[in-house]
């Protein structure tokens, strides 16, 4: 009897898994192919709106056969989109949506098994995947800072397990990317207290050191993810259709923009060794195709696949031919700070601030968070300052003469995430700009403490 | 009847079994211990056949190479001088046939091999043998040898090809020969550990690059000497500082004469070592001397924001002028420069600016025309007589490359026939060399550790807060038999010193895999010798002073008749032969800057070549230990001494080389200590 028992909830279980496996599996089971090695896969939509992407299906091209159409993965979704791989082209990681009145949330598909599952489950929408190189994948949650909506990055595991919050400022960061050398890649527009253009920043995997990488001063806003190719260049779509790249070596002196004197616009790319796929509108009235363009040669992009719809975000499913880096942690999460030191607050490629009355060095900053200031510190002669902060919270620095007139600032939004040391040069010092050889004097001495345990206890 | 057998059988099975699942607990228990991670495959190979020395076994596992390190090419470049750093060989290559037509056999760790003028004679400098050979190659012979200063590095030949001039690495300085009779005529100094020397076209002046920098107060930027000499009188006219540089490998003068160039590395040791992103722990460059009047020093770097181009060494100019090309030995490249755009940025460059382009990884996209991928370590580099090939040593790689520098393109490479087989320690060694597992590149193990040496500095690691716990760089040769490793001692064995925490805190990129760290720890435990102390004990007999020095070292009574308690003896923390005991220990050094914490008792073998002293480096000669750091005799009774026995001491302690030296000595040495200890 008991034995019986046994193996009928064995088949109970298997017939749920089964049944589950289903309802979660459909992406992929219409396509025959037992392989989508060099398959193209795209999104296909009817309208393209920055942002959004309802109604998106995802769809495989096979090239190598051009009479065959093309086949729709995502049947069983109301939008599917932003599809991302994994460097060894195994997994296909996606965001959808299954009921339109529901948030989007990350999705993976297995390649091999022709199955997919749902990677996030949370209430708000999460979009871009960009699956890393430990197995994990970083993607853009919605979030509202002072009732103004923003998208932080968060990472976790396949399964969905160790959900972890990597940016913390009140900014828009999404279409995240992993560069080979292991850092990832986000475009990021601030939105409190006053909205900004959009630039790309880097980060480590794990949420520290974000810096500038690209801040789009040469009159092209990034809109895109930002695609690494062989050989080292950032492909990625900006502002009104146009196609741009920058080197990573030197991100912030190389912009090409590559659609200069190109009719029609693009709206996502691929690097496929020298050359991209592009997806592109030769003119209004066509819809975006896929299309191949030589970034040396610059001409004309020649036409792939033409479908109905337009097709964007095109992903060729291959293994790239070397693993990105995975790059240690610095983060620890029982400590609940984190280390910021500048070097001299008074080395700046800004001027201070029109109308300064008295001095122009700076003599103390202050630092505010969204929400508060947390304090007036000193800086030493040398202009260097050691401070100890809450982690994971975003702040401001301004920098004040000694006559408290705001000379410099305030600063972008920066934070520190647990354990995180950083250091600067200066305040906007030219980022292209290796420090100084000497100690600064404030790490001379212990941080000047800022923390709100700090002021819980000297209160 | 049959139930026993199997009984047997059974029971040898058992025991086999629970022996297996004992042993391989034991084993994983083992493995974990030495490497302080849970994941290393338990290969037993890995460190009793990999690290052996001095044994059959050791003969099996390892090889000795070629490694080329500098080159010369023929007048009508016909022919290639390879000098093999590890073979101890000078290596001729036929060029039209791309083939070793040659080996000669020269002294210990041949540095630099020079051509006369008649092209009849090559001259290489024997950097462990304190000698320079002069070759008649005809006959492939050595028919002279030259004595001059200790650790014969770069040298020179007058144009008229009647003088060499020889830099002097360990004596560090320079000795001028007259090839007429082969006799040193003269000596001058030069800065710390000079390794390089180029000559003006027109021969009126030499210029000497050294490795070091000259000692500078406790936590202040390097100071590293171009040391400039006029040939008409044989003097130093000029000691050239470079602010915040040091490692300058090799020096050229430019055909026209208008610029001196060096390679150099700017590194940032004083700033807490918290980040690796923006150059925040080295960048490379060069370093120009303009030559004129009212001429400056200039720094430029090859750097670029993201991308770094570590461990620049060799750097040569085209005959027009117009090009230089660097070899960068960790990251397997040649950087091209445009020498024009080079002058044309100089005219721009304002004295104020001048820090700000030594510090500025864009200026490289003006300069730098190309990038030339190279095998394993290139270093020395030569030009073809027409200038349309270059030659570059790939010392780990056992090649020459043959460059187009037209196309700069790889044409061809010219195998040195070195062994086929690559051993571990030999990938370790490339390991070691290679900045490919530091965060962009940015430095290699050998670029704080120059000829698995150290570089004199000290660093803030930051391993805890910023600014405390100074680490002044340690030595890695001969550190196999030495544990603990950190001068706190905390890493039980070099597979720890290597391992995750080590990508963690310093090259803050994904660690070593595992069959590379099993590599690195074979190289660092089998192939790093000392030179042997030729400067300061040259015969293996210690000089009257020495042997003064040395009854001090081994002392039991002070200069009052008092015994000295055991623990504050020299020769308590420092037996022979590796003069250290191994133990953590307290000599009162701790600084307000540390945490509270006990000192691993450093090696002393070839300590003269160590300075600064002390964990951070507070000390910058032997005789400020205890003249200025040691008040009350924590660091042994030294403050009954007079001044000359403290010369003495000090003396002694210059002199002692390698352990091996050491080993009948130590073995004198614990039979003391036992006597004395049946005696009480």
């Amino acid at each position: 009897m008991r034995k019986g028992m046994k193996r009928r909830s064995k088949w109970l279980k298997f017939i749920s898994r089964a049944v589950y496996a289903g309802i979660s599996s459909v992406l992929l089971l219409s396509c025959s192919n037992n392989s989508y090695e060099g398959m193209v896969v795209a999104v296909e939509l009817e309208e393209i709106h920055q942002g959004s992407n309802e109604g998106a299906k995802l769809i495989a091209i096979d090239f190598r056969n051009s009479g065959k159409p093309a086949k729709i993965l995502s049947t069983e979704f109301q939008g599917a989109a932003a599809p991302a791989l994994t460097h060894d082209g195994r997994y296909l990681y996606f965001q959808g949506k299954k009921e339109g009145d529901k948030a989007w949330q990350i999705w993976v598909a297995d390649l091999q098994k022709k199955t997919s599952t749902r990677v996030t489950e949370l209430q708000e929408n999460c979009i871009h995947p960009a699956p890393l190189p430990d197995g994990t994948v970083v993607f853009s949650r919605e979030g509202s800072v002072n009732g103004k909506l923003v998208f932080d990055l968060w990472r976790c595991q396949m399964d969905g397990t160790g959900l972890t919050r990597l940016t913390f400022d009140p900014s828009i960061n999404q279409h995240a990317t992993v560069l080979n050398e292991g850092r990832v890649l986000f475009t990021s527009s601030q939105q409190y207290p006053d909205a900004k253009s959009p630039v790309i920043m880097v980060m480590r995997p794990d949420g520290t050191k974000s810096e500038l990488y690209f801040n789009g001063n040469s009159g092209i806003n990034p809109v895109s993810d930002g695609r690494e190719s062989d050989h080292g260049f950032i492909y990625f779509v900006g502002n009104g259709g146009k196609l741009g790249r920058i080197h990573h070596n030197r991100p912030l002196h190389t912009f090409e923009n590559l659609s200069a004197g190109l009719k029609g616009s693009f709206s996502a790319l691929a690097p496929d060794g020298s050359e991209c796929l592009v997806s592109y509108q030769p003119s209004e009235g066509i819809p975006f195709g896929l299309y191949r363009f030589n970034p040396e040669s610059r001409e004309t992009p020649t036409l792939l696949y033409q479908g109905e719809y337009h097709l964007t975000d095109p992903v060729l499913i291959a293994a790239l031919p070397e693993r990105p880096r995975i790059l240690p942690s610095a983060v620890n999460p029982k400590n609940t700070s984190g280390l910021l030191m500048s070097q001299d607050i008074n080395h700046s490629q800004h001027p201070v601030h029109a109308g300064i009355t008295g001095d122009t060095l700076a003599d103390r900053i202050r630092v505010s968070t969204l929400d508060k200031e947390l304090g007036i510190v000193e800086v030493k002669a040398d202009g260097s300052f050691y401070l100890k902060l809450d982690a994971d919270t975003p702040f401001r620095i301004e920098s004040l003469n000694k006559q408290g007139e705001i000379i410099r600032g305030p600063s972008d939004w920066i934070y520190l995430r647990p354990n995180e040391r950083r250091a600067c040069v200066g305040c906007h010092a030219d980022p292209e700009l290796a420090p100084k050889n000497f100690q600064p004097l404030a790490v001379k001495e212990d941080p000047v403490v800022l923390t709100a345990e700090k002021k819980e206890n000297s209160q | 009847m049959r139930i026993k057998p199997i009984l047997i059988i059974g029971s040898i099975a058992v025991v086999v079994a629970a022996g297996s699942i004992i042993g391989h607990r034991a084993a994983r228990a083992h493995v974990d211990y030495m490497t302080a991670v849970d994941d290393h495959p338990i290969t037993c190979w890995s460190c009793h056949l990999y690290t052996q020395q001095d044994n059959v076994i050791a003969k099996i596992m390892h090889e000795t190479y070629v490694s080329p390190y500098n080159l010369e090419i023929s007048g009508d470049g016909k022919r290639l001088y390879v000098v093999g750093q590890e073979s101890n060989q000078l290596v001729v290559v036929d060029l039209k046939e791309s083939k070793v037509v040659e080996k000669i056999e020269v002294g210990e760790r041949p540095h630099t091999v020079v051509l006369s003028k008649d092209g009849n004679s090559a001259y290489v400098s024997n950097q462990w043998a304190d000698n320079i050979y002069q070759i008649d190659l005809a006959t492939s012979s050595i028919v002279d040898t030259l004595l001059g200063g200790s650790g014969p590095a770069g040298m020179v030949l007058s144009p008229e090809g009647n003088k060499l001039y020889v830099v002097n690495s360990y004596s560090s300085n320079i000795s001028v020969f007259d090839l007429e009779n082969l006799q040193e005529k003269r000596r001058l100094r030069a800065g710390n550990n000079p390794v390089s020397i180029a000559i003006a076209p027109d021969g009126s002046e030499i210029f000497v690059s050294s490795r070091r920098s000259i000692p500078v107060p406790h936590m202040t930027s390097p100071l590293t000497e171009m040391t400039v000499a006029g040939t008409q009188y044989q003097r130093v006219t000029d000691r050239k500082m470079w602010k915040d540089a040091y490692i300058m490998e090799n020096v050229t003068v430019t055909p026209s004469g208008d610029m001196a160039i060096s390679t150099l590395i700017r590194p940032k040791n004083l700033i807490p070592a918290v980040q690796i992103e923006r150059g925040w722990m080295m960048t490379h460059g060069i370093g120009i001397i303009e030559r004129k009047e009212d001429g400056r020093m200039i720094q430029l770097l090859l750097d670029e924001p993201n991308a770094y181009y570590s461990d620049p060494f060799d750097i040569v100019v085209s005959a027009d002028g117009k090009r230089a090309y660097v070899s960068h030995g960790g990251v397997d490249m040649i950087s091209v420069i445009d020498l024009d755009e080079v002058r044309s940025l100089l005219t721009e460059i304002s004295d104020d600016e001048l820090e700000t382009y030594a510090n500025h990884l864009g200026t490289s996209s003006r300069i730098v025309i190309g990038r030339i991928p190279t095998g394993a370590n290139p270093k020395g580099m030569v030009l073809s007589p027409d200038d349309k090939l270059l030659y570059v040593a790939e010392r780990l790689n056992d090649k020459i490359a043959v460059i187009n520098t037209g196309s700069l393109i790889t044409e061809g490479s010219i195998d040195l026939e070195g062994p086929k087989r690559r051993t571990v320690a030999r990938h370790g060694r490339q390991v070691f060399n290679n900045t490919g597992h530091t965060f962009q590149n940015q430095y290699a193990c050998y670029t704080c550790h120059p000829d698995s040496h150290e570089d004199g500095l000290v660093y803030n690691m930051a391993g805890t807060d910023m600014g405390r716990n100074l680490a002044n760089v340690q030595t890695l040769r001969d550190i196999g038999e030495i544990p603990p490793y950190k001068w706190n001692g905390k890493n039980q064995t070099i597979y720890k010193q290597d391992g995750m925490r080590f990508s963690t805190i310093l090259t803050r990129t994904e660690a070593f895999s595992h069959k590379e760290l099993d590599a690195l720890v074979a190289f660092i435990e089998t192939g790093i010798k000392n030179p042997p102390n030729l400067r300061f004990n040259p015969h293996g007999e210690l000089s009257a002073a020495q042997e003064r020095g040395k009854e001090i070292f081994y002392r039991d009574f002070d200069n009052f008749g008092n015994e000295i308690p055991e623990a504050n003896r020299c020769y308590t923390c420092h037996p022979p032969p590796y003069f250290t005991n191994l133990e953590m220990t307290d000599v009162g050094t701790l600084a307000d800057s540390d945490d509270p914490m006990k000192f691993d008792v450093p090696q002393l073998n070839n300590v003269y070549e160590s300075a600064p002293y002390l964990h951070d480096g507070k000390a910058a000669t032997l005789e400020e230990i205890w003249t200025k750091y040691n008040d009350h005799d924590e660091h042994g009774v030294a403050n009954d001494m007079r001044k000359d026995q403290l010369n003495d001491l000090v003396e002694y302690l210059k002199s002692i080389g390698d352990a091996d030296n050491y080993r009948e000595e130590a073995k004198v040495y614990e039979a003391s200590v036992q006597k004395k200890k049946k005696e009480k």
